[in-house]
C-alpha cells in the first residue's frame, strides 16, 4: 500500500502557449540573461555537472544512450551528501529514504528505478542547455570548454578532498555510508557549502568571458542592479517601479534599457491579448453564457490598452521582426476587430503545431484551458476599475526575468 | 496457511515515477503494450502516457509520437458517459468507452506497461488525470515482475484472467484488437517463466465488482472466510472520499455489519469537507455511537505536509497553493487481535460501489496489525485528531452540499442506443465508412453527425464512403464521432470508433501521406519535434547531428522525374542502414516470441507500409513505382538474408506482395519489362 503525494510539477497553469507565446519572450528574454531558464537554480549544480561531464568522459561518449544514466549515477551520489549535509536539491524526495539506510551503494541505488525515472528532471536535463550557453560545455555535445574543464576541475575539489576519488569508490561498488569521513565529504560538497576560491575565480572568468562576448549585457554583471529594485519585482502594488527602476539604474546604456523596456512591452501586450483570449474562452463557457459578462467599458479600454501596447513594442522591437501580433494589432480599432485578430492569431498558432484551436466560432473546442472561476474574480476587479488594467495584466501574468537569479550567481562567484 | 504481507510503510509513491522508470529503462526494455482501465482521463496526461514522456509535461502531439502509435497501441478502458471530444488525441489510440447500467460506471483503475522484459501492473485509486496523478490524496499498489521468482505472481495471473473474462469481449468490434495481441504477449511470458497456476491460500488477491453475479462484499466475504475460518472480525476502518447520497434504508455499514454481525466499530475517514454529505445514517443502525468514528483531513495542508512538499520541490514554491483532495480508498476489517484483511483500490464507501452495478477493482491483502496499519494510513493522508461523529446529523441533507463529480446522471438525450462504431473499409476503392451496431438504429436520424468537418448521412447505420485523404485529415483531431441532437443543437455527445482488422493492418501505410513522408519519418524518426524541448537532452545523445529534421526535408514532387527518382534512392539508401541496425537490435532479443514481435514491428510492419504507399500513391509513371518497388523488394531480400533462418519466415508474406505489387506495375515499356524481370528472378531466390 503506498500513497500518492502532491507533485510540483514545472506546468504551472493549464495553457500550452495558445498564443504563441515560447519563441518571441525567449526572443525577448535572452537581450539579458541568456544563460538563464526558469529552470536555473543553483550554480554548483553546473560545478557538478561539469565534473560529471570530465568524470565520465573517460569511460564514456557523451554520444552513447547511457550516458544520461551514467550521469544520475553520480548525481545520486553527490545527491544522498547533499541530503545528508541538510540541502534540498532536484529530486530529494527520492534520495531521502536512501539516507536513512545503514549501507548504500550504487547497486543499491540501481534497484529503484524511480532513481533513474525522468532522466531530464535533474542536473543534466536542467543544466546541460544553460551550460553551452555559458560556454562550461561545448555545442554539439563535443564535450567540456577549457573554461568547464578548469570549473570542472575547482568544482571537484574542496577542503582538501577530491570528489572523483569517492565517485570512483562509488562507482566501483563502495558503502558510501561506510565511508569514514561521510559528514565532511557532505559539509564540503552539498549544494549550498561555500564555494572555494579557485571555484568563485572560474565562475568569474564565466562571467567576464560571457561579457566579453555580449558587450551589451555586461551592465547587467558588473553594475548589478540594487536589492530596493529587486524587491519592487516582488509584489503587485510595487511591480509598476520595477522596470522604471532597473531603467534608471542602467540609463548610461541605451541599448541595454532599450533591452530592457523591450521586456517590459512584451510583458504589457502579451498579458493584455492573453487576458483577451482567456475573457472570450471564458465567455463562450456553458454557465458563464448563462449569467453574462458584464464589462463596462473595459471593452473600449482594452482596446485602447492594446493598440498602444502594441505600438509601444514595436517601437523598441528593433530591425528585426521577430513577433507578428502587435503588427495585426496596432491598427485595431474597435473591440470586435481585435478579438478577431487575437482568435485569428491564435488559431493560426494551433493549426500550425498540427493541434486543434481552444475556440472555434461561438463554441470552446478544447475543454478546461481556463479556469472560468478564478478568472472571473479577476475580471470583475478590473471591469470596477479598468484604468488598472495594463497594472493588473502585466503583474496577471508576469514573467521571470532573470534578475534574482543574477543576483545569486553574482554571490556565489564572489563579485559582491 | 500463507503468511502476511510485510507491514506497509506509508511510503509515496506516484504513478508518474513508476512510469517514467519504465520510460528511462525503454532502450534496453522498450515498452511493448500500455493497458488503462480508467473512469476518466485527462487528454494531456494520456498523450503524455502514449508518447513516453513524463506525465506532467503540457506538449501536445510530437509528430514523432503520432506515429509511433501506429507501432504501440495503447487500450484505454473508461466511462462510456466520460467522452469529450478529445481534440488533441490520434488515431491509432484504442479508446473502449465501457457501457454500464443506469446511474453507475466503470470506476476501475489499473495501469499495466507491458516491456520486453517486465511486466508492471499498477491498481490504485487514481483515474489517469493530472489531479489523480499529480494533487490528489490517492492510494496504489504496484507490482513489477520480471520471472516466476518475482513477488505476487499469483496477482499476475489473476490480473491476465480478469482482462480476458472482463475486458476482451469489450474490445471485439476491433478485430485486431491491441488487447488480444498484450494478452497474446502475457500468455507466452507468463508460459515462458514458468508462472504456475493459481494456488489456494495465497495471501492477497484482486477483488472485483460489479463485473460478475457475486459482488465485491460477497467477495470480500468469501475471502474472510477463507483467510480466517475461525475468526471474526471486530472493527470497519473505511478511507472514502464519496458515500451514498441516499444512505437509508440500508446503507452500505448495515450490509458490511449483516455479513459480519461482530463488528463493533466503525471508523469513517474523509476530507474535512466532505463532512457535511455525511449523517449519522451513513453509520447504519448496528454501530452505537460510541462504536462510530468520523476522521477528518483539514483542507488546510498541514505545516509539516507543506515543508515535505516545499523539500521534494527544492524550496521553490513559496507562492504555490497547495490544494488537495482525498481520493483514496481504503478498508481495513480487523479482529481483536489485529488479524484481518486491508482493502485498497477504486470503490468507495458506497452501495453502488460493494453491492451496484458499478466496475470496481481493487487489491485485498491479509495482514496481522491492523492498528499499525491504521497509523501509517492515517499519518500518510495527514488526518487530524479527534472524532467529529457527534457533530453529524442524523440524516443527510436533501442535496449534498458538495457534488460528487463521478455521480452518473442521466441523459435523456444520451444516444445510449449505440453500442459500438467500426470505421471499416468500403467495397469502393480506397474509401471507409463507419458502421454503427446496437438497438434501435433507426434513431440516428434524431443526430446530427460529425467526424472533423465531414457531416455524415447514415442508412441502415452505415455512412457515406469517405475517401481515405479524409481519413489522413484527421490523424489529430479526428478520434470521436460527434452526434449533435436536432432538437437541441447545443446539446452534443462523442464517441470514439473502433478499427476494422483491415484498418490496424494498413495502419503504417495510413499515418504516412505519401512514401516521401514515409521516408522522411524513418530517416530521423525520434528526432522530429524536439526542438523547441528546452529540457531535451538530444544534443547531448548524439542525435543533433544526424539526419535533418522530417519536417525539414524538402521534396519537390513536380521535379525532372529522372532527378525526383535520384533523390529518392539517395534517401532510400539512407534508409537502408537504419534499417539493417533495426533488423540487427531485434535479432538480438532473447525471447523467441519477443524476438519476432521485434522483428515485425521494427521491421516487416514500417516496410510494409511503405510497399503499401508505393502501391497507392499516383505516380507520373507506372515506371516510378516498379522502379521504387523493385528497390523496395531487393532491399527486403537482403534484409531476409542478414536474418537467422529461424525467423525468416517473417519475411515470407512482405516478399510475396512486392512481388505482386510489381507484377501490376510491370508496364509494357522494355526497360520496364527487363527490370522487372531481373527483380523477380533476384526474389524467386530469396530465402
Amino acid at each position: 500500500m503506498k500513497f500518492t503525494d502532491f507533485v510540483i510539477t514545472e506546468t504551472a497553469g493549464n495553457s500550452v502557449d495558445p498564443l504563441g507565446y515560447l519563441k518571441p519572450s525567449g526572443e525577448v528574454s535572452s537581450g539579458l540573461f541568456r544563460p538563464f531558464t526558469v529552470l536555473s537554480n543553483h550554480p554548483a549544480y553546473q560545478g557538478f555537472l561539469a565534473f560529471a561531464v570530465s568524470f565520465l568522459e573517460n569511460s564514456l561518449k557523451l554520444g552513447q544512450k547511457n550516458f544520461p544514466r551514467r550521469v544520475r549515477d553520480l548525481e545520486i551520489l553527490w545527491g544522498v551528501l547533499s541530503v545528508h549535509g541538510g540541502d534540498p536539491v532536484i529530486n530529494v524526495t527520492k534520495y531521502e529514504p536512501l539516507t536513512g539506510q545503514e549501507s548504500l551503494c550504487l547497486d543499491d541505488a540501481k534497484k529503484r528505478p524511480a532513481l533513474y525515472a525522468r532522466l531530464n528532471y535533474g542536473a543534466l536535463g536542467h543544466y546541460g542547455s544553460p551550460s553551452t550557453t555559458w560556454r562550461i560545455l561545448q555545442p554539439n555535445g563535443a564535450g567540456l570548454s577549457a573554461n568547464g574543464s578548469a570549473l570542472a576541475e575547482a568544482w571537484q575539489h574542496r577542503n582538501g578532498f577530491d570528489f572523483a576519488d569517492l565517485a570512483n569508490r562509488w562507482m566501483a561498488g563502495a558503502d558510501l555510508f561506510a565511508e569514514k569521513k561521510l559528514d565532511d565529504w557532505a559539509r564540503g560538497f552539498r549544494l549550498a557549502a561555500e564555494p572555494e576560491p579557485a571555484e568563485r575565480k572560474a565562475w568569474q572568468t564565466l562571467i567576464r568571458d560571457l561579457c566579453r562576448r555580449e558587450p551589451v549585457i555586461a551592465p547587467l554583471w558588473e553594475n548589478a542592479v540594487h536589492e530596493d529594485i529587486l524587491a519592487l519585482g516582488r509584489d503587485g502594488d510595487t511591480y509598476p517601479g520595477f522596470f522604471p527602476g532597473l531603467l534608471g539604474h542602467y540609463k548610461a546604456h541605451p541599448e541595454l534599457c532599450r533591452r530592457i523596456e523591450l521586456c517590459d512591452r512584451f510583458e504589457r501586450l502579451s498579458g493584455l491579448v492573453q487576458f483577451v483570449f482567456e475573457c472570450e474562452y471564458v465567455r463562450r463557457l456553458d454557465y458563464i453564457k448563462k449569467i453574462g459578462l458584464s464589462a463596462n467599458s473595459l471593452p473600449s479600454q482594452v482596446t485602447k490598452d492594446v493598440r498602444e501596447a502594441a505600438r509601444a513594442f514595436r517601437r523598441v522591437q528593433g530591425p528585426r521582426e521577430f513577433w507578428a501580433l502587435p503588427g495585426t494589432l496596432e491598427n485595431a480599432t474597435d473591440y470586435p476587430t481585435m478579438v478577431a485578430t487575437v482568435l485569428a492569431h491564435h488559431s493560426a498558432h494551433q493549426r500550425g503545431k498540427g493541434t486543434s484551436p481552444f475556440i472555434t466560432g461561438d463554441a470552446i473546442a478544447v475543454q478546461d484551458r481556463v479556469d472560468g472561476q478564478k478568472f472571473m474574480q479577476f475580471f470583475k476587479s478590473v471591469a470596477d476599475a479598468p484604468e488598472t488594467l495594463v497594472s493588473a495584466t502585466q503583474w496577471r501574468y508576469h514573467r521571470n526575468w532573470h534578475f534574482e537569479r543574477a543576483h545569486l550567481w553574482q554571490q556565489y562567484a564572489g563579485i559582491h | 496457511m500463507a503468511n502476511p504481507r510485510p507491514m506497509p510503510s506509508g511510503e509515496f509513491l506516484n504513478f508518474s515515477d513508476i512510469f517514467s522508470a519504465a520510460v528511462a529503462l525503454a532502450e534496453d526494455d522498450p515498452i511493448e503494450h500500455i493497458i488503462v482501465l480508467t473512469f476518466e482521463f485527462d487528454e494531456q496526461q494520456l498523450l503524455n502516457l502514449v508518447q513516453h514522456r513524463a506525465l506532467e509535461e503540457q506538449k501536445d502531439l510530437a509528430r514523432s509520437g503520432l506515429k509511433l502509435l501506429s507501432t504501440i497501441r495503447p487500450v484505454v478502458f473508461y466511462d462510456a458517459r466520460k467522452t469529450k471530444p478529445f481534440s488533441r488525441l490520434p488515431q491509432f489510440l484504442e479508446l473502449h468507452p465501457c457501457k454500464t447500467a443506469g446511474f453507475s460506471c466503470h470506476h476501475s483503475k489499473a495501469y499495466c506497461i507491458v516491456t520486453r522484459g517486465a511486466i508492471r501492473l499498477v491498481v490504485g485509486s487514481f483515474n489517469l488525470t493530472f489531479t489523480g496523478i499529480f494533487r490528489n490524496r490517492e492510494v496504489l499498489q504496484e507490482w513489477t515482475w520480471q520471472s516466476a521468482e518475482s513477488a505476487d505472481t499469483h496477482i499476475l495471473v489473476e490480473w491476465i484472467d480478469f482482462l480476458r473474462q472482463h475486458y476482451l469481449t469489450e474490445a471485439q468490434a476491433s478485430s485486431q484488437s491491441a488487447l488480444a495481441a498484450a494478452l497474446a504477449t502475457l500468455d507466452a511470458r507468463t508460459a515462458v517463466w514458468g508462472i504456475p497456476p493459481l494456488r489456494p491460500n495465497v495471501p492477497s488477491h484482486l477483488l472485483a465488482s460489479g463485473y460478475g453475479e457475486r459482488s465485491g462484499l460477497d467477495l470480500l466475504a468469501v475471502r474472510w472466510n477463507a483467510w480466517f475460518p475461525d475468526q471474526a472480525p471486530t472493527s470497519l476502518f473505511a478511507v472514502s472520499p464519496f458515500f451514498d447520497e441516499n444512505p437509508a434504508p440500508h446503507c452500505l455499514a448495515e450490509q458490511i455489519s449483516s455479513r459480519f454481525p461482530t463488528l463493533s466499530r466503525l471508523e469513517i475517514v474523509t476530507d474535512a469537507a466532505n463532512q457535511a454529505n455525511l449523517s449519522r445514517a451513513h453509520f447504519g443502525k448496528h454501530f452505537a455511537p460510541d462504536q462510530s468514528a468520523l476522521r477528518l483531513i483539514p483542507e488546510s495542508i498541514s505545516a509539516d505536509e507543506r515543508a515535505r512538499i516545499e523539500r521534494q520541490g527544492g524550496n521553490s514554491i513559496k507562492d504555490l497553493v497547495l490544494d488537495r483532495s482525498l481520493h483514496a480508498k481504503v478498508l481495513l476489517l480487523a479482529t481483536a487481535d489485529g488479524a484481518g484483511i486491508a482493502y485498497i483500490g477504486s470503490a468507495n464507501f458506497s452501495r453502488k460501489a460493494w453491492l451496484g452495478d458499478n466496475r470496481e477493482l481493487g487489491f485485498i491483502e491479509r495482514i496481522d496489525n491492523a492498528p499499525t496499519l491504521r497509523e501509517v494510513v492515517l499519518r500518510a493522508l495527514s488526518v487530524t485528531p479527534g472524532n467529529h461523529f457527534d457533530e453529524l446529523p442524523d440524516l443527510p441533507p436533501e442535496a449534498p452540499p458538495k457534488p460528487n463529480p463521478e455521480e452518473i446522471v442521466e441523459d435523456s438525450l444520451f444516444p445510449g442506443f449505440i453500442d459500438y462504431v467500426v470505421l471499416a473499409p468500403s467495397s469502393s476503392s480506397d474509401c471507409f465508412r463507419f458502421i454503427v451496431h446496437g438497438t434501435q438504429l433507426e434513431r440516428i436520424v434524431e443526430y446530427d453527425i460529425h467526424w472533423a468537418d465531414l457531416h455524415l448521412t447514415f442508412a441502415d447505420g452505415v455512412s457515406q464512403d469517405i475517401p481515405i485523404g479524409q481519413f489522413r485529415n484527421t490523424l489529430l483531431g479526428g478520434r470521436t464521432l460527434e452526434f449533435r441532437n436536432r432538437q437541441m443543437a447545443d446539446r452534443s455527445f462523442w464517441f470514439p470508433f473502433q478499427y476494422a482488422g483491415e484498418i490496424i493492418a494498413d495502419r503504417q501505410a495510413l499515418m504516412h501521406s505519401s512514401s516521401w513522408d514515409w521516408l522522411a519519418f524513418y530517416l530521423n524518426p525520434d528526432g522530429a519535434d524536439e526542438g523547441e524541448d528546452p529540457e531535451s537532452t538530444q544534443w547531448l545523445d548524439g542525435r543533433n547531428g544526424a539526419a535533418p529534421p522530417a519536417a525539414m526535408l524538402d521534396v519537390d514532387r513536380e521535379a525532372n522525374c529522372v532527378i525526383a527518382m535520384q533523390r529518392y534512392l539517395s534517401l532510400f539508401s539512407s534508409i537502408e542502414g537504419s534499417f539493417e541496425r533495426r533488423l540487427a537490435e531485434s535479432t538480438k532479443v532473447d525471447d523467441p516470441s519477443a524476438r519476432q514481435r521485434a522483428i515485425r514491428s521494427q521491421v516487416i510492419d514500417p516496410l510494409s507500409g511503405l510497399a503499401t504507399l508505393l502501391q497507392r500513391e499516383p505516380v507520373q509513371q507506372l515506371a516510378d513505382r516498379l522502379f521504387k518497388l523493385g528497390e523496395l523488394g531487393l532491399f527486403v531480400k537482403s534484409l531476409a538474408i542478414q536474418t537467422p533462418v529461424s525467423e525468416r519466415t517473417e519475411f515470407t508474406e512482405l516478399v510475396a506482395g512486392i512481388r505482386s505489387a510489381l507484377d501490376a506495375a510491370k508496364g509494357s515499356e522494355t526497360l520496364a519489362a527487363d527490370y522487372h524481370a531481373f527483380v523477380v528472378g533476384q526474389l524467386r531466390s530469396a530465402p
